[in-house]
């Protein structure tokens, strides 16, 4: 038997009260006659439930095991009525900013906000008129806990509740991008923001008149300033007009207010012996309901704090801007560019639930008829891309009524392919506000669903050929849709691949069929831009110029790609591998990492199968190019990225407007020029070896350093 | 209320005694000062104990109470167990 603690003495009472008896002699002296497989079992009682016990005194199940000490620890207790020095106060509220950016990173609320001892103890910090102090402490004012650190806190747990709602909207993956557990603790959610801000703002007046001489006042009143600016930003997601500009105005707020308290005198950590020290209390987990013992958690220092909150608000800034942005396709560039990106603060979880939110509610949806409105991001993208009028569907209608036996098959037809277009279209646009590998999942899923898209589409060009096929005009604009499909469908493509070399997911034995992959995806991608193009006529794109800017800007692009990925897939024939694979177990990687690519029971010959992957064509072009001679094959290379760099650099001189980058022109320009720079790169070293046939053989190294997309190539030491 | 110690109680009428208790509520004390209420599913050999429906205290300002659903606690940690039961010579 283990040491005997006799809990009896306590003044508390013992839970479960009297009616216990003492067991444990009977219980040490049964274990002798219990055989060793014999186990005692209650009724409808199995070993498969017993299986998910937690085992207590296991610090991996049992979240209450006690935790040694950290050096870090207070060494008094909390205690809520303890009062504080001004700049104490002014520490806790930097720390809680810092578990609230700790808890927007993806930490769990018991990491982070539930580890500020005071917000468990809020009814009680009110100030209690029955303990009148006389002897006011000149130093410690009470009113400091009980008017400043209370405002402060209760601002800071709406402002998670907020956030809290905005996260459990859906937009994005509880365990993947937040933690929402609450533990059933309470976060204020009957308290009116309003009236919150109320008691910040008594708490600031206060301030001004109860710590007039101190050094402290100004730091404390702006951190309550920001709490509260902050706090009706997450009351406003931008919905509407309103909302947007009056986000956007609190946000350039927030930013200045951020300024001057960086700018201004910072709070020391607290000694070991202030009760300040112990607000804190990073093993709180142990004291909730938790499923799973969680890690304590370091949070981030102060200016890592105001770092991700700046970026965090940038970030709501550009979902404002794009809530009052009427062009779908300026919505597809920033987007598509930021998805890019490397993950930041900037498209942090809330701001990307945000950007979801508002898109149903954009300045581009009112735009048109109520009677195409549940379809009107397809409406609106097919418009901006190929000039396809609202109105076409009236249209075709119009001109069939007289031919009544074909009126319900198209009207079947037509209505089928607007909500599966409508759906797949706003399935895209949400997508590409989640996380990266949740994205290329989500994209890669969608892949045949857009195949399918792609074959409705070419159906109803021919019923519609076939049902009024003297209709020119119609004709010519049913047309489109199916390019325009397609369009999209390539993208996603190109998407999936690039975004698994941004991850870094391809092992080097893939990067060959990759980018060759690639490169006949951006050709057709080309193919399919130009045969948009050519159906626009003068009338059309006289009056908006929008499509042939957007159609001319992505054909320079794909072109560009295309002739990267060519010249990588050249380059690479000359880095070696480590180990060789045998060609039809390198097929199989590959079947299996595209599988996406064959949509499941296409026909083989199958006009849409423009990404089915052609092995045969592969193997052809890899001998082509190993059987080259090495400075041939050098000097096609630095043609190819010369004239990609030249594509390129005749992007970034285009406006804004050209290239549908009105709200993200730096960051658009930042992606070519990171291209731009992978080509000047990869020409530089491979004229080196242009002139010397043994120079050019020579074997060479595969980095990707200026862009994620394309490796650089270097001379092998 | 503590019963009066029972004399040692002869094995095989102890391992009858110990059925007879399971699924009643018990009251285990372990070593770091933890109090586990809940009622008793099962027990081996090693006298490992399955509690389910068990609510954990700890003693900070009185006790203060979770709910922790199903746990086993192995022996080596237990200082007192206590079974909810009208006391019965054993």
């Amino acid at each position: 038997m283990n040491t005997t603690a006799d809990y009896h003495n306590g003044p508390w009472e013992i839970p479960g009260g009297d009616g216990y008896a003492d067991v444990t002699s009977i219980l040490a002296s049964a274990a002798p006659n219990l055989g060793i497989e014999d186990v005692l079992f209650m009724e409808n009682f199995t070993l498969m439930d017993a299986l998910s016990a937690i085992e207590i005194m296991d610090p991996r199940m049992d979240s209450g095991v006690a935790h040694p000490p950290s050096p870090n620890d207070a060494v008094v207790p909390f205690n809520p009525s303890a009062e504080l020095l001004p700049e104490e106060v002014c520490w806790i509220i930097d720390r809680s900013l810092a578990a609230e950016m700790a808890w927007h990173s993806g930490n769990s609320l018991a990491q982070t906000i539930f580890t500020l001892l005071y917000m468990h103890e809020l009814p009680n910090l009110q100030h209690n008129y029955f303990n009148q102090n006389f002897r006011s402490n000149r130093e410690r004012p009470e009113e400091l806990v009980t008017e400043v650190l209370r405002a402060a806190t209760y601002g800071l747990v709406k402002s998670c509740d907020l956030a809290w709602r905005e996260f459990t909207k859906n937009h994005v993956y509880d365990g993947e991008d937040f933690n929402g557990e609450k533990f059933d603790v309470s976060m204020c959610e009957n308290y009116y923001v309003s009236k919150i801000i109320e008691m910040l703002d008594e708490a600031v007046l206060w301030l001004e008149y109860g710590l007039e001489e101190s050094i402290w006042r100004d730091p404390l009143v702006q951190r309550l300033e920001l709490r509260k600016v902050l706090l009706s930003i997450f009351a406003t997601p931008p919905s509407d007009e309103k909302t947007s500009a009056k986000t956007l105005a609190n946000v350039i707020t927030a930013k200045a207010l951020l300024g001057l308290i960086r700018s201004g005198i910072q709070p020391p950590t607290p000694s070991f012996t202030s009760p300040a020290l112990a607000a804190f209390d990073p093993n709180i987990s142990s004291k909730l309901v938790s499923h799973a013992p969680l890690r304590r958690l370091e949070l981030p220092n102060r200016e890592e704090a105001w770092n991700l909150l700046e970026a965090m608000l940038e970030g709501i800034f550009e979902a404002c801007t794009l809530s009052t942005c009427d062009s779908i396709l300026s919505w597809k560039t920033l987007l598509s560019v930021r998805a890019s990106e490397p993950p930041s603060f900037r498209r942090s979880a809330y701001v990307r639930s945000l950007t979801v939110s508002a898109f149903p509610s954009s300045a581009a949806a009112p735009k048109f008829n109520s009677y195409t409105s549940p379809n009107w991001v397809v409406s609106e993208l097919l418009l901006e891309v190929a000039l396809i009028p609202y109105s076409l569907p009236t249209q075709l209608y119009n001109c069939i009524r007289a031919e009544d036996l074909s009126y319900n098959g198209l009207r079947d037809a037509l209505t089928g392919f607007q909500s599966r277009s409508s759906s797949l279209t706003t399935h895209y646009y949400s997508c590409l506000s989640h996380n990266r590998p949740r994205q290329r999942r989500n994209f890669s899923k969608a892949l045949r669903d857009w195949h399918e898209l792609h074959r409705d589409a070419l159906d109803l060009v021919k019923r519609v050929r076939a049902l009024i096929p003297q209709r020119e005009t119609e004709i010519r604009l049913v047309e489109r849709i199916p390019l325009v499909v397609l369009h999209i469908r390539l993208t996603l493509v190109t998407d999936v691949i690039f975004s698994g070399f941004e991850v870094e997911l391809y092992d080097l034995s893939e990067w060959s069929f990759l980018y060759w992959y690639a490169s006949t995806i951006f050709a057709h991608q080309h193919k399919t831009l130009l045969a948009i193009k050519n159906y626009l006529d003068e009338r059309e794109t006289a009056s908006s110029s929008g499509s042939l800017d957007y159609l001319n800007t992505q054909m320079e692009l794909a072109s560009a790609l295309r002739d990267m990925c060519s010249a990588t897939v050249s380059a690479l024939a000359r880095v070696p591998l480590p180990y060789n694979h045998p060609p039809d177990r390198q097929r199989a990687n590959i079947e299996r990492r595209l599988k996406w690519a064959h949509p499941a029971g296409a026909e083989a010959q199958d006009q849409c199968d423009v990404t089915s992957l052609d092995f045969v064509a592969y193997e052809r072009d890899v001998q082509r190019i190993s059987t080259r001679p090495p400075k041939d094959a050098r000097q096609e290379e630095i043609q190819l990225f010369t004239q990609a760099r030249t594509g390129l650099f005749g992007l970034t001189q285009r406006s804004a407007e050209e290239t549908m980058s009105t709200l993200c022109e730096p960051l658009y320009k930042g992606f070519l020029a990171g291209l731009l720079k992978t080509c000047d790169a990869n020409a530089a070293v491979l004229r080196k070896g242009a002139n010397d046939e043994r120079a050019a053989a020579d074997v060479l190294v595969a980095r990707h350093v200026h862009h994620s997309w394309f490796p650089v190539f270097s001379e092998k030491e | 209320m503590n019963g009066p110690q029972s004399p040692l109680s002869p094995g095989p009428a102890a391992v009858s005694f110990l059925a007879s208790t399971l699924s009643k509520s018990y009251r285990i004390s372990i070593s770091d000062g933890r109090i586990f209420n809940g009622n008793l599913a099962c027990l081996d050999k090693q006298l490992n104990l399955v509690l389910v429906n068990t609510e954990e205290f700890r003693l900070g300002d009185g006790y203060m109470g979770r709910y922790v659903g199903m746990v086993m606690i192995p022996w080596k940690w237990v200082v007192k167990a206590e079974a909810e039961i009208e006391w019965e010579k054993v």
